[in-house]
């Protein structure tokens, strides 16, 4: 422990996006919430690939092996700290995520541990993002909505875990919104999902092009593969030019996110809670922020989202989680131990910081 | 859900009065005194409601709403209609013995499945109109299956409790008094959850997923035969209800995953006894299919699939709700 | 009989049984022709095996005028619409054949619908549209209604209030056929009765 107060460093870079975080916790504060913590610096940088083509693990690994150090450094200098001996721990995900480029995070971490004699803690991905959503906006217990490329889920926290209630029984939205950009060629940069979003924002070119899209919600679970065939076969026949763009986009958007709303108005239900909490870099969309909006008002309740710096995948949020751990006294003892996994369920990992 | 809603259904329904009994995420069930277009019939009727969603694109709303709608008054109508040409099969088989008519024997033996008839529906609206199944324990509540085992838990409890305060808690007495009450317990509701679990085999054997098991979504009502001296204890017939997350499927996983629900369910509503609970169903459960079979000269495709549906759910159980998470 | 429904309170229906009809050719020959001593409809009742099919149709013809905003009526009256929602099917001509007046009728059912007017009219707030325009005076115009029932119709005529009178009209192997019930075909009218109004209510959507 260093001046008063706890100094972690968070590596992310489960998917195209490589984030470094430093954060700080006061001395003696809370980890159950409310921790007050500090951003001392949350760097990141995304790896684009050009319109139409989705990123490889191959690549991506290259990738986040040519930005890691750099990124490192950056975020010393921002956080004004000489080195990394001012770090009290070092936090990497530990999953779930794509296989090579997690691995070449978790190298460095074990070189750095190495290096500087510092402790190691695994975090996973899911519950960085959860944390750092209930820091961030100071919800306490909501039911958390999380959505990104790699992930869809609905939770809800009972005793000591975080409890799956509802997922994506195939592939994740993030996902679904990416391949469906790639179909038409829509720009990855910053983000296919963002420029999704800023053509349906131009709304339908007229009503009756609103496509209708099968609605696949199974109880607490949704299915979107069989949408995703769907649209895209449409947009490959829609030679006549009959549906723009922003048509396609809009139609989509609204299907995928009403059924997002939907399952989380089931478990909101469910667990009588009335605060919802979106995580992960789907939770940037405004439109999914509103819909959520207006279901839990109808419910009294609120949400809370947060901004691209934290909804987005980042190192900070690493930092964060893995730091509650730490202070529990969880840390790798063998350096065997660690190692990465694309498979990590969200509901498998003990939560010992809480007391509720 | 707002009171809103509330006032747009009564709105929408006229002069109909309307008491709201309970609220899900998707819709809101009341109970109306009378009987939606038939005066001469006055019945309590179920009217299930699902009001719009406003942060759905309107088009799109309308559509589930209907859809909805639509479907899960074709599913009860199945159940009614399979437990019809389940019955008449076995009808055409029996000669001269006296068959009792009333619906309430579609069940057991005869491969049907005892749950809610449709009366009307308003898919425009979200409204669906159906029987009002219920009864009353002795302790006023209504009597779900959630209701009638909580009750007898705390008698048995009470009574035990009751017991080891005049016995010695060590003494011999003592412990086959406690057997005693075990078994009464057990009897009362074992057959009960063999039933429940019959009508469940029938139900699947109909390709029809429940989709929300819980012990809160099966009624019990009152049966009365003359085989039944026992006016303390009334011989109850389960009854299946709520098919709002239904669906139409053949699947082995889907049935799996159905009674991998109510497993959960009984879990954590009944959890000191829901092992033997779940074991009684699953009993029935297999029951069923061992009577379709002898009734359709077939004993051993449908144990086959009986075996199959049963291996899927131990699989469930491993994993758990889901296939594991990929990245 | 009238038939009232608690949902839409300013709708009432006349509900009739003719029994024996004599003159069955006149009254089709006269509802083709419009005649508008013959404005009412004319149903078989060999198919119908109670009062609460009847109002089943009646109430899906109300729930579509009033809530069907793409197709509120698929013929082109209140009276033909109802015979089309005593039909399983679709097929406005087959329906009216077999559910409406046949050859074969010995007894109709003969109902007028009051309280709804045309399909532009529904657009209307004041949905109590009479041709007398005076709601006041309904019961008035039922009985002279009913009257003139009596005096086109050659036939014992009732009012139908209760399932009973039906028993001896209503014929099962015609309903079988008609519903195209096959396994599911049940003697026990009450049973029946609930399985025809679920195929009813299910059809068409």
């Amino acid at each position: 422990m260093t001046r008063g107060g706890y100094i972690a460093l968070g590596l992310e870079g489960s998917a195209n996006k490589l984030g470094v975080g430093i954060i700080r916790h006061p001395e003696g504060s809370p980890v159950a919430h409310h921790t007050g913590a500090e951003i001392l610096a949350n760097i990141r940088d995304t790896y684009i690939t050009p319109p139409g083509e989705g990123f490889l693990p191959r690549d991506t690994a290259r990738h986040h092996r040519n930005w890691i150090v750099r990124l490192i450094r950056r975020s010393l200098e921002q956080a004004g700290l000489a080195s990394i001996d001012d770090i009290d721990v070092i936090c990497f995900t530990k999953g779930p995520g794509m296989g090579a480029p997690l691995q070449s995070v978790v190298v460095i971490a074990r070189t750095l541990s190495l290096m500087y004699n510092k402790p190691l803690v695994g975090v996973n991905h899911c519950i960085g993002h959860i944390e750092m959503g209930r820091e961030i906006t100071g919800a306490i217990n909501p039911v958390v909505l999380y959505v990104s490329g790699g992930n869809t889920q609905v939770i809800a926290y009972s005793k000591q875990k975080y409890r799956i209630f509802g997922e994506t029984l195939d592939i994740a939205i993030g996902n679904c919104l990416d391949r469906f950009a790639r179909i038409l060629k829509i720009p990855n940069n910053p983000s296919p999902g963002y420029n999704i979003e800023l053509l349906a924002r131009k709304g339908l070119t007229k009503p009756e092009n609103f496509i209708q899209l099968p609605y696949t919600v199974k109880g607490m679970d949704i299915s979107l593969s069989g949408i995703l065939e769907h649209i895209e076969n449409l947009a490959k026949n829609n030679d006549g030019g009959k549906y723009a763009p922003q048509d396609f986009c809009f139609s989509l958007q609204e299907c995928l996110f009403a059924m997002l709303v939907e399952i989380t108005e089931r478990a909101v239900a469910h667990v009588n809670s009335n605060q919802v909490l979106i995580v992960g870099g789907v939770g940037c969309n405004l439109r999914l922020q509103e819909m959520m909006k207006i279901m839990v008002s109808d419910r009294d309740g609120s949400i809370h989202a947060t901004d691209e710096r934290f909804c987005i995948d980042n190192g900070i949020m690493i930092a964060h989680a893995g730091l509650l751990s730490y202070r529990m006294g969880d840390h790798v003892k063998d350096l065997r131990e660690a190692v990465c996994s694309q498979r990590f369920r969200t509901d498998s990992v003990w939560i010992d910081w809480r007391d509720d | 859900m707002s009171v809103a809603n509330i006032e747009k259904a009564e709105s929408l329904l006229g002069d109909i009065k309307l008491k709201k009994i309970s609220q899900g995420a998707e819709a809101i069930i009341f109970l109306a005194n009378e009987h939606p277009y038939s005066n001469e019939r006055n019945c309590p009727t179920i009217v299930k409601y699902r009001p719009r969603k406003l942060y759905r694109y309107p088009v799109l709303d309308l559509q589930i709403v209907k859809q909805r709608t639509a479907s899960e008054s074709r599913i009860i109508f199945k159940l009614f209609q399979s437990s019809v040409i389940e019955f008449n099969k076995l009808e055409k088989k029996k000669n001269s013995e006296k068959i009792d008519r009333s619906l309430v024997n579609y069940v057991i033996n005869n491969g049907g499945v005892n749950c809610p008839k449709l009366i009307g529906l308003d898919v425009y609206n979200g409204f669906i109109f159906m029987d009002y199944i219920n009864d009353t324990l002795v302790n006023g509540e209504s009597s779900s299956l959630k209701n009638h085992l909580w009750l007898l838990e705390k008698t048995f409890a009470d009574s035990l409790s009751e017991k080891l305060t005049v016995h010695n808690c060590q003494s011999i007495v003592a412990s086959r008094e406690i057997e005693r009450e075990v078994v009464a317990l057990n009897s009362k509701i074992k057959d009960l959850l063999v039933l429940t679990g019959i009508q469940l085999g029938n139900m699947h054997m109909f390709d029809v997923i429940h989709g929300d098991l819980t012990s809160s979504n099966i009624i019990l009502k009152k049966y009365d035969s003359e085989n039944n001296n026992d006016e303390l204890q009334p011989l109850y017939i389960p009854y299946l209800i709520d098919f709002g997350l239904s669906s139409q499927s053949s699947l082995t996983e889907d049935k799996a995953v159905d009674l991998y629900v109510l497993e959960k369910a009984l879990e954590s509503t009944h959890p000191l006894f829901s092992k033997d609970y779940s074991k009684w169903v699953l009993e029935g459960y297999e029951l069923a299919y061992e009577m379709k079979g002898k009734r359709e000269n077939a004993a051993k495709p449908y144990r086959v699939k009986h075996r199959e549906i049963y291996k899927r759910l131990e699989a469930v159980r491993l994993r758990g709700r889901k296939r594991s998470m990929i990245g | 009989m009238i038939y009232k429904y608690p949902q839409f309170p300013h709708v009432q229906v006349l509900g009739v049984l003719a029994t024996n009809v004599k003159n069955i050719d006149t009254i089709k020959q006269a509802v083709i022709s419009l005649d508008q001593r013959y404005d009412y409809c004319f149903i078989n009742a060999a198919n119908v095996v109670s009062v609460e099919q009847i109002n089943c149709a009646i109430f899906k013809t109300l729930t579509n005028y009033y809530f069907n905003e793409k197709k509120p009526l698929r013929t082109n009256s209140v009276h033909a619409e109802t015979i089309l929602n005593l039909s399983p099917n679709a097929n406005i001509t087959d329906s009216l054949n077999r559910f409406g007046i046949s050859k074969g009728s010995a007894n109709l059912i003969i109902l007028k619908v009051y309280g709804l007017g045309g399909p532009q009219q529904r657009q209307q707030e004041n949905e109590s549209l009479l041709p007398d325009d005076a709601a006041k005076d309904l019961q008035g115009v039922i009985q002279r209604d009913l009257q003139n029932i009596k005096d086109v119709v050659e036939a014992e005529v009732a009012e139908l209030d209760n399932d009973e009178q039906l028993v001896g009209i209503s014929d099962l192997k015609l309903i079988k056929k008609n519903y195209k019930l096959g396994d599911m075909m049940v003697e026990d009218r009450e049973v029946l009765s609930r399985l025809l109004v679920s195929v009813l209510q299910l059809s068409d959507l």
